[in-house]
């Protein structure tokens, strides 16, 4: 893009197409952070050149003509610069740390992934059956807030009961979030580790041939009653009311709520929100439903069954809305490619910023920086005597990527370098 | 191991007062054994693996697989933990396992399914040790686990009370182990056990999944170990033949032989989808019928199905791209589609042939999410939604409430195979005999459609008697033909 386009008048980043080859050119010449993205993937690994972990990393690259490309790999961060800007990918796509450059993988027999991190995709795509501001592909900040209700809880399983640590989350582009967990036990998971703890994650299950449910048990699991503990606000918030999905706020969207109910129960209730239901909010049509809620005693006289609604259903209700619904193909396998952190999406032009899992709900993906935007801002400041990066907005995601995730696990390197180096000397002590 | 043609008896013989326990084989067995012997050890204990496979296959937890599996154990791999009978108990155990430890070293594939079934095998004797069975095996395999002190316990007891505890013990009371997740993987995926920072808290009465947990670990490693030393063995000439026999006994073959099918084309398609696919494999056609799109693993079942089908690449490509491109680009569809598509028939990438995906892997392999129409209906279907696919066939409400049934039970394959013989019965026309050829239906989804292709076709032929002479004409006339060219070639060369 040439300087001219901006100096019309009227001209901004918010006309025009966001993403082109001149405009991925310009960023992948002055500003994908490549040292940033080398320090991460090479973990600490001190073997130079070829055999570190970094080397050994499959990057897939698609190009503008089509032509998909496999198994590129490179060992610092000048090359992978140099095969960027050689390549211009328009997708750059993750996959796993091999047991060799990826580059031989025809040549060398038992060709195989040894390490991948444990990865997440969530996609608002998979909410259409719960969203009703949105479909397919688009987003507003509306149905955002399953995203905020997903990244809530992955996050405190993924901390609190597995106890990982370094987690660094990202916006997809378009339409959800990738998590990426890079601790080093999650690294080396086998595919029937990931597996499992898929299904750990897993309650809404079914399809179009399998009536969709959440298949719960009482009592709860602990980790699922904390799940609901940091769900039933944000239910509340951005699911039942006007403001939000509407679920509790016209006869036209409880009905189909009431219908989960017992049959004589919701049939009841529906009878008398028809006639009163306006004098209600939707926060106390909730409270209401709640409260119809009892724990099963097993010797209960039968007329005070058909009164009452199991204990689960108020789990089940919240969980089928707003539970994490993660892609399971995705995580199950060491292989299994992903979009890379500051790529670009090709259809939107925005770029895959890393965000703050604790300022989730406040991220807005309707604002995130395009590369036009990113084009832009680095004409605007042309003249400045500043790194390039620091002229544009990408400065302040690059910042937090290295402050929140990077220099963390970097800090916790050394901690495991000098813990080695420490037994190691207390070894050779004893003897 | 070594292997002789006499036995020595003065070896495996041990004072009977020894007591042994569940092995973890850790030690290959050292002594001299008949041939025969060995031969039959093996086949004992395969018997075994493929009766926990098959029930496997039918979705027996592991409760049910416990009382099913009891009785063939007891018959081919029994397993005294004292008496006279137990040292040569444990020898054929031992001696049956490190056999097929090491024929089963071969693939990927085959290693996989060994430490599938060995690992039931194991749990399923862990499960039947009585008394202090359980104590003893720990000690005497010098297992330990770190035991929660009660007041670390007491602090967690609200949230260790959530889990379910297969003795009702209370968690106020109940003994807790803590191991690193890992070691939990099991238990973690039926969501059974307490997770804080890393750690599992296991209570005494789960403590079996963990030592599974282990033992799979080790006999993996050495699994990769003795895949190294298989072409020694098998360079044996008294071993290697045996090895290979052993291996013959393995899954059933998922190849199809494509002998005499013809090839198909994209136009041949929605018909044949009809008469004579298998319900898994419409499924996915009526769903990109009417998506014009399927997801990964759809692609994958289908493509490769249709490739087996005879369908050749180009028209492949042809195929998915009309369907694709009605909601898509035609660059969209070359640029994330068209590269898989020669990848499965080995153009791109790593250039291996794929095989298409045989019953076993769609019914234990290929769970569909949401969106996905692969896998196997009679396995991943709910019932209310299998009836109402099978009331779209041919069948009679009587034959399908049969297959129904089947499906009910768990007996998957056998539900597809009777699905077949019901839309495919035996029929006289013309005074000829039309009959379908079972082989491999039930096992195969390509088995399942070239059987009804081929009794489709004989049905045609027996329908349309002038159709098939002449066609019969036709042929020997061109033989003949080509005889004629092929004298007068000769003649003139002459
Ligand atoms: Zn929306």
């Amino acid at each position: 893009m040439s300087a001219m386009d901006l100096d019309q008048p009227g001209a901004g980043w918010a006309s025009g197409p966001q993403f082109d080859p001149d405009l991925l050119r310009l960023y992948y010449a002055r500003l994908f952070p490549y040292d940033q993205w080398c320090k991460w993937m090479a973990y600490n690994s001190d073997e130079p050149g070829t055999g570190s972990q970094l080397a050994r990393r499959e990057l897939s690259l698609t190009l503008a003509d089509d032509v998909y490309i496999r198994y590129q790999c490179f060992t610092n961060a000048k090359e992978m610069k140099t095969l960027m800007t050689k390549r211009q990918p328009h997708k750059i796509d993750i996959g796993a740390v091999f047991n060799c450059v990826p580059r031989d993988h025809l040549s060398v027999k038992n060709f195989r992934p040894e390490s991948r991190e444990l990865v997440f995709d969530i996609d608002l795509s998979d909410y259409d059956d719960v969203r009703t501001c949105c479909q397919g592909a688009t987003v507003c900040k509306k149905c955002w807030q399953y995203m905020t209700c997903a990244v809530k809880v992955c996050e405190s399983a993924l901390r609190e009961d597995f106890g990982f640590e370094h987690i660094v989350w990202i916006y997809s582009g378009r339409r959800g979030v990738h998590c990426w967990v890079c601790d080093e036990t999650a690294r080396e998971l086998t595919n029937d580790a990931r597996l499992a703890i898929i299904k750990y994650f897993s309650v809404v299950s079914g399809n179009e041939n399998q009536a969709k449910k959440t298949q719960l048990s009482s009592p709860l699991h602990p980790s699922l009653e904390r799940a609901y503990r940091l769900l039933e606000p944000l239910f509340v918030e951005h699911v039942i009311g006007e403001n939000g999905q509407g679920l509790l706020a016209s006869s036209e969207r409880w009905e189909t709520l009431l219908k989960t109910l017992p049959e004589e129960i919701g049939g009841q209730i529906s009878k008398h929100w028809e006639k009163n239901g306006n004098d209600t909010s939707p926060l106390e049509k909730w409270e209401a439903l709640k409260g119809l809620c009892v724990s099963e005693k097993p010797n209960q006289a039968k007329k005070q069954k058909r009164t009452s609604v199991p204990e689960l259903w108020k789990y089940e209700t919240v969980f089928s809305q707003c539970y994490p619904r993660l892609d399971e193909n995705v995580s199950k396998h060491r292989n299994h490619l992903l979009k890379s952190p500051f790529a670009a999406h090709p259809k939107t032009g925005r770029v895959c910023v890393p965000f703050d899992a604790k300022k989730v709900s406040t991220f807005d993906p309707t604002t995130v920086v395009t590369l036009r935007q990113l084009a832009y801002e680095l004409d605007q400041h042309s003249g400045d005597d500043v790194l390039d990066l620091d002229k544009t907005s990408l400065a302040h995601s690059v910042r937090f990527f290295e402050k929140d995730f990077l220099h963390p696990m970097m800090r916790a390197w050394g901690r495991a370098r000098r813990d080695d180096a420490e037994y190691a000397a207390a070894l050779k002590g004893d003897f | 191991m070594l292997v002789g043609n006499r036995r020595s008896t003065a070896r495996a013989s041990a004072a009977p007062s020894q007591r042994v326990t569940v092995s973890l084989y850790e030690k290959p067995p050292r002594e001299e054994m008949t041939l025969e012997e060995f031969e039959v050890f093996a086949v004992d204990r395969l018997k075994v693996l493929r009766t926990i496979d098959a029930l496997r296959q039918k979705g027996f937890k592991p409760k049910e697989l416990e009382a099913e599996l009891a009785p063939v154990v007891r018959e081919l791999l029994p397993l005294a933990s004292a008496g006279p009978q137990a040292p040569s108990d444990a020898r054929k155990d031992s001696v049956s396992h490190f056999i097929l430890r090491l024929a089963y070293s071969r693939s990927e594939e085959l290693r996989r399914w060994f430490l599938t079934q060995e690992c039931a095998l194991f749990r399923h004797r862990l499960s039947r040790l009585r008394g202090d069975g359980f104590a003893r095996f720990l000690r005497e395999h010098g297992l330990r686990f770190e035991e929660v002190p009660d007041s670390e316990r007491d602090a967690r007891v609200t949230s260790l009370a959530r889990i379910k505890n297969y003795e009702n013990v209370p968690a106020q009371t109940a003994t807790y182990y803590r191991v690193p997740f890992l070691e939990a993987i099991d238990l973690i995926g039926r969501r059974e056990v307490y997770l804080e920072k890393g750690y599992a808290y296991v209570p005494q009465a789960k403590l079996h999944s963990i030592v599974v947990s282990r033992f799979r670990a080790s006999l993996s490693r050495s699994l990769a170990k003795a895949s190294g030393s298989l072409a020694a063995a098998a360079a044996d000439p008294r071993l290697g033949p045996l090895l290979t026999n052993v291996e013959k006994h393995d899954l059933e073959r998922q190849d199809v032989d494509d002998d005499d099918i013809e090839g198909i084309t994209p136009e041949q398609i929605d018909a044949l989808a009809d008469q004579s696919m298998p319900l898994c494999m419409q499924q996915l056609h009526y769903a990109l019928k009417r998506d014009h799109k399927l997801k990964h693993w759809g692609r994958q079942q289908y493509g490769l199905f249709l490739k087996a089908a005879g369908l050749s690449m180009e028209d492949q490509l042809r195929f998915f791209q009309a369907e694709f491109t009605k909601i898509m680009t035609h660059d969209q569809f070359s640029k994330e589609y068209a590269y898989n598509i020669r990848h499965r028939y080995g153009k791109e990438g790593k250039r291996t042939e794929y095989s298409p995906y045989g019953c076993y892997k769609l019914v234990m392999d290929m769970a569909p999410g949401p969106g996905e129409y692969h896998g196997c209906p009679y396995r991943h279907f709910d019932a209310d939604h299998l009836a109402a696919v099978l009331s779209k066939t041919s069948l009679d409400a009587g034959e399908q409430s049969l297959v129904l049934g089947k499906a009910k039970e768990r007996n998957y394959q056998i539900a597809c195979q009777r699905h077949f013989e019901f839309a495919h019965k035996k029929q006289t026309v013309n005074g000829k005999k039309v009959v379908a050829n079972l082989d491999g239906v039930g096992n195969h989804p390509n088995a399942w459609f070239k059987a009804s292709r081929v009794y489709h076709q004989d049905l045609h032929a027996a329908e349309h008697p002038e159709e098939a002479k002449a066609k019969e004409e036709e042929r020997a006339k061109g033989i003949a033909a080509a005889n004629q060219s092929q004298v007068e070639g000769m003649v003139l060369a002459n």
